[in-house]
């Protein structure tokens, strides 16, 4: 499939028709169908979705990270680079200092045996020749950078809060400047008051370092605050993407709508919330229409039999959506 | 809708599917099996008395002796094919009294904890750093020879292993959620270690069971050469005694010790190949490609097969 | 006894000790924490990881055992009746719902064994069969139209099937007052509200009280009628769920408030140095003094007491004055005679 049209001179990132299916007991699993989009320079891209969704496998085939089992096809490029077709010391240079990730729950896969200094040094070390004194010289200025107290680089990770540990998981993937930080799930975990100090943290960072995040979450509020765009994934395939504040406004595509009327707000608006029944279709046998059908309040006989294509309904906003078929197809 | 009787069939079906994709799991059980057959017809296969004295002392192997004779003069076939009662019977009660004796008290110290577990753990500590053999000697010198008591030294000093690999599972089992939903639903402690944690703890049993069976076959051979069995007895241990106290070593008679030996290994070997296979069942990491490629083609036969209890 | 409430707590605390052979450190996770629950009311109790409330819910369904503190079921102390092991008739008195709703059912066991062993404790079958039992809780809990559900293991289902299971093993006790530990926070958020509504409308038919521990204040506002503020081991301000959302008064709740992302991107600005955290509670005086943006001397040393601001709301903070009244329970505003 074509990438989307908006093709920004300056993308650091584009995807373009990426698949990923896994092997599994029960048959192959469509984890990823034809998923497009590129994220431009100093740029955050929200991917929304629950889980099934497939955002993480997006993740994860950005930085080819993919199990043996999986198979992926479509493009991905970084600053023109083909990613999928790199190996060796390409591969290697690409990860970490041209993308790095975040990974969900990754405060807890700190090392609890290292100390949080020696796990830096060693991402440090594995992708550059410096000596280990070099290494830690760089060691304070990476905690300075994610408000930590270079004087606590010696700490294990034990010692340190939920919050300060998901700091040091930044600044490891921060360790060698990269364009791009993927993050997955980054303040899942953590407190709604940590929450937003790390995410004000990340903000900062951006502005200061000028790299780009493509930021997975499946909290579309958390995501609509701190992305330019948004992209909303659903079965494996993306149903909206569009500016962030707009997709949030006026959503277009039912998935969209249902996820904003299903989170309860604090500010008394609750009058919208509504319940969103049924579950998320099997991906071993994806559906030929669209997969949304069955749970849809604005279903038509016959959006179940062919599948809905991206069309543009605004600038620089598309939907997957049966029910805006009179507008262009997005090429 | 499916009764309880298919859904108990499609989980025997996967089970067993799964065993027998794993070429360990086969060999083994399959030796086992040949084992216990040759046990159950020893009568058949070599009718008889196999201790009384058919001829001259250490004949080699022929038509008439398939095994040649002993030092004493004994068939050592029918030795062999007889002895195989012993050693199994008394490697399986030793294995299941282990076992049993494990869980009981390994599951006991992970669900009380406290005082309980810290007095389990130091008799399991206890047990586990005095050596083995040479409490099994020590014991067995003390007690009036008789099988059952032999099953009762090997007991006490294996039990302690099986018991610490419990508990340690057990622990993390018991700190599950479900366990505390257990008791706040109001079940009674008692049947929650038996119904909520036991039956999670299945694998791990199965894998203590058979390697406790595969201590017991070889311990007891070790007691039995040493002789400190019941030298009445005929076993592939008091085999290897006898060969030993007539030196066939040093006579080049090597058909008086070497079947034993060869049965024993197997027979160990066997119950520790089942123990990987059980290992292997539960713990996916530990599968290899092609066990799981035989596994999801057998499945995948079967399922054709029999499409409704799919 | 007449006009006693549900379930009421009164000086609840809980400390954890741990020793080695060289040290001895206690935590005190739950500290002199009073509260009332009535008959068909939701609470909710609100506060982040590390605040004590999965501890005060583990308390009251007597999965702990409290340092201090009762605990009054129908004004009965249920801790000097029954102080080992909690009684037969406490549990069908109480239920709970757990976090995780893979973990709190036993993959061992299908669907249909978890309920029938609920409603076989507590005799709950009545005139029906217990298969007809089994399926008249998971109808209460729209179960029913999932084909062969009985007959299915946990792993078999979807997060949100898993926690209506829950539910139903809770409901098929019928319990007077459930508490549920954050029963949404690991589920999709599309999903969060569907359980939300569940427990709301089954509290409204059979008139069940609902302690609601949670960390989303969106939730507590949805669910719950009265919500409690709880900030390591105490509780801070306590007050009709809607009134405390939209007018913070307590700064530990302020922050709360404030750091909830919002859709029209329009935020009050947080203090920085409220957000530091990481540090133990100090010994005495208010927990929350180390991170206080209007902090004052009297906050290091001294705890405050209670200061009512109006019918049913209070706040524990020296910002309104000392307080010091012993805290009503039954959140009424008027002084507890003692």
């Amino acid at each position: 499939m074509q990438p989307s049209h908006r093709q920004p001179d300056d993308a650091v990132l584009e995807v373009a028709g990426l698949n990923v299916t896994f092997g599994s007991a029960h048959g192959p699993v469509h984890a990823v169908s034809d998923v497009s989009f590129a994220i431009g320079r100093g740029e955050v891209l929200g991917l929304v979705g629950e889980s099934g969704s497939g955002k993480s496998t997006v993740a994860h085939a950005v930085l080819r990270l993919l199990p043996p089992s999986a198979r992926c096809t479509g493009a991905v490029s970084f600053r023109g680079q083909d990613v999928l077709a790199l190996s060796g010391a390409g591969l290697r240079k690409y990860r970490w200092e041209g993308v790095s990730l975040v990974m969900q729950g990754a405060m807890n896969a700190l090392n609890p045996v290292s100390t949080i200094e020696s796990q830096i040094v060693d991402v440090i070390r594995a992708h550059r020749h410096v000596s280990r004194r070099e290494a830690r010289a760089s060691v304070p200025e990476l905690l300075e950078l994610v408000s930590i107290d270079p004087a606590r680089r010696g700490s294990y990770p034990h010692e340190l809060s939920g919050g300060m540990r998901q700091r040091c998981v930044i600044a490891i993937a921060l360790a060698l400047r990269p364009d791009l930080v993927v993050m997955d799930e980054p303040t899942t975990a953590l407190d709604v008051v940590v929450q937003r100090s790390i995410m004000d943290e990340i903000d900062r960072l951006r502005e200061q370092l000028g790299f780009s995040v493509l930021l997975i979450s499946h909290d579309l509020d958390l995501v609509a605050e701190r992305a330019s765009r948004l992209a909303i994934m659903y079965a494996g395939r993306l149903v909206e993407t569009g500016p962030a504040a707009e997709v949030v406004t006026s959503p277009r595509h039912p998935y969209t709508e249902a996820l904003l009327a299903s989170t309860l707000p604090v500010d008394g608006s609750e009058d919208r919330v509504t319940e969103l029944p049924g579950r998320p279709p099997d991906l071993t046998t994806p559906p030929a229409g669209c997969a949304f059908f069955p749970r849809c309040t604005k279903a038509q006989p016959g959006h179940d039999k062919e599948l809905p294509l991206l069309r543009a309904v605004g600038p620089g906003h598309e939907v997957a959506c049966h029910l805006y078929e009179q507008t262009e197809v997005v090429t | 809708m499916t009764r309880p009787l298919s859904v108990l069939r499609r989980f025997v079906l996967a089970g067993y599917t799964r065993l027998t994709a794993s070429r360990k799991a086969v060999f083994g059980a399959l030796v086992i099996l040949c084992l216990i057959l040759v046990a159950l017809l020893a009568p058949l296969i070599s009718p008889g008395n196999s201790q009384a004295v058919v001829g001259p002392e250490n004949l080699p192997p022929s038509a008439a002796h398939l095994l040649g004779t002993s030092g004493q003069g004994n068939d050592v076939f029918a030795q062999l094919v007889w002895g195989t009662r012993n050693s199994l019977a008394v490697g399986f009660v030793t294995g299941v009294a282990i076992a049993f004796v494990g869980v009981a008290i390994g599951l006991s110290a992970a669900f009380f904890g406290g005082w309980i577990d810290n007095l389990l753990t130091l008799l399991m500590n206890i047990f586990l750093v005095i050596p083995g053999l040479p409490l099994l000697v020590v014991m067995a010198a003390f007690l009036p020879r008789s099988t059952w008591s032999v099953i009762f030294v090997l007991a006490i000093a294996g039990w302690a292993g099986s018991a610490r690999v419990i508990r340690a599972q057990a622990l993390s089992v018991v700190r599950r959620d479900y366990v505390a939903a257990a008791t706040v639903v109001g079940e009674r402690p008692l049947r929650i270690i038996v119904s909520e944690v036991l039956p999670n703890l299945s694998s791990l049993i199965a894998t203590v069971l058979f390697g406790a069976i595969g201590y017991g076959i070889g311990a007891l051979a070790a007691l039995q050469f040493l002789g400190l069995g019941n030298l009445s007895t005929v076993s592939w241990g008091t085999i290897l005694y006898w060969a030993q106290s007539d030196s066939s070593l040093l006579q080049g008679t090597w058909w008086q010790f070497i079947p034993a030996g060869v049965l024993l290994t197997l027979a160990c070997t066997a119950t520790s190949m089942l123990n990987f296979a059980i290992d292997e069942i539960t713990n996916p990491r530990l599968r290899t490609t092609r066990d799981r490629v035989n596994f999801m083609v057998r499945l995948a036969r079967r399922r054709r097969e029999q499409p409704h209890a799919a | 006894m007449t006009g006693a409430p549900l379930l009421e707590t009164r000086g609840l605390s809980k400390t954890f000790v741990s020793r080695t052979l060289r040290s001895r450190s206690s935590v005190r996770a739950v500290d002199d924490v009073s509260f009332a629950v009535l008959a068909g009311q939701a609470v909710g109790l609100v506060g982040e990881s590390g605040s004590g409330k999965s501890t005060v819910a583990r308390l009251i369904a007597r999965l702990e055992r409290p340092t201090a503190g009762q605990i009054l079921l129908d004004g009965r102390d249920v801790i000097a009746a029954e102080r080992h092991r909690a009684s037969r008739a406490y549990r069908h008195q109480v239920q709970m719902i757990f976090q995780d709703p893979f973990s709190s059912l036993n993959p061992t066991h299908t669907v249909g064994y978890h309920l029938r062993r609920s409603v076989r404790i507590h005799g709950t079958a009545g005139d029906l069969t217990r298969d007809e039992a089994v399926q008249a809780v998971l109808r209460d809990v729209r179960l029913d139209s999932v084909p062969g559900i009985a007959d299915r293991y946990p792993h078999e289902l979807s997060g949100g099937q898993r926690q209506r299971v829950a539910i139903a093993r809770a409901l098929a006790a019928r319990p007077a007052l459930i508490v549920a530990d954050e029963p949404t926070s690991m589920l999709d958020v599309s999903v969060r509200v569907g359980i939300l509504n569940l427990l709301g409308s089954l509290r409204e038919d059979r008139d069940i009280g609902l302690l609601l521990i949670t960390h989303d204040l969106g939730s507590a506002r949805y669910s719950t009628s009265h919500t409690l503020v709880m900030y390591a081991g105490r509780i801070l301000e306590s007050g009709p769920s809607s009134d405390l959302i939209a007018a913070p008064q307590h700064p530990y709740t302020k922050l709360l408030v404030g750091s909830v992302p919002r859709r029209g991107g329009v935020r009050a600005p947080v203090d920085e140095q409220a957000s530091g955290a990481g540090q133990p509670a100090p010994a005495a005086g208010c927990p929350f003094a180390p991170r206080c943006p209007a902090r004052l001397s009297q906050c290091d040393t001294v705890m405050p007491g209670q200061t009512w601001l109006a019918e049913s709301r209070w706040v524990r903070c020296h910002l309104f004055g000392p307080g010091g009244s012993r805290p009503d329970p039954l959140q009424t505003g008027r002084e507890v005679a003692h």
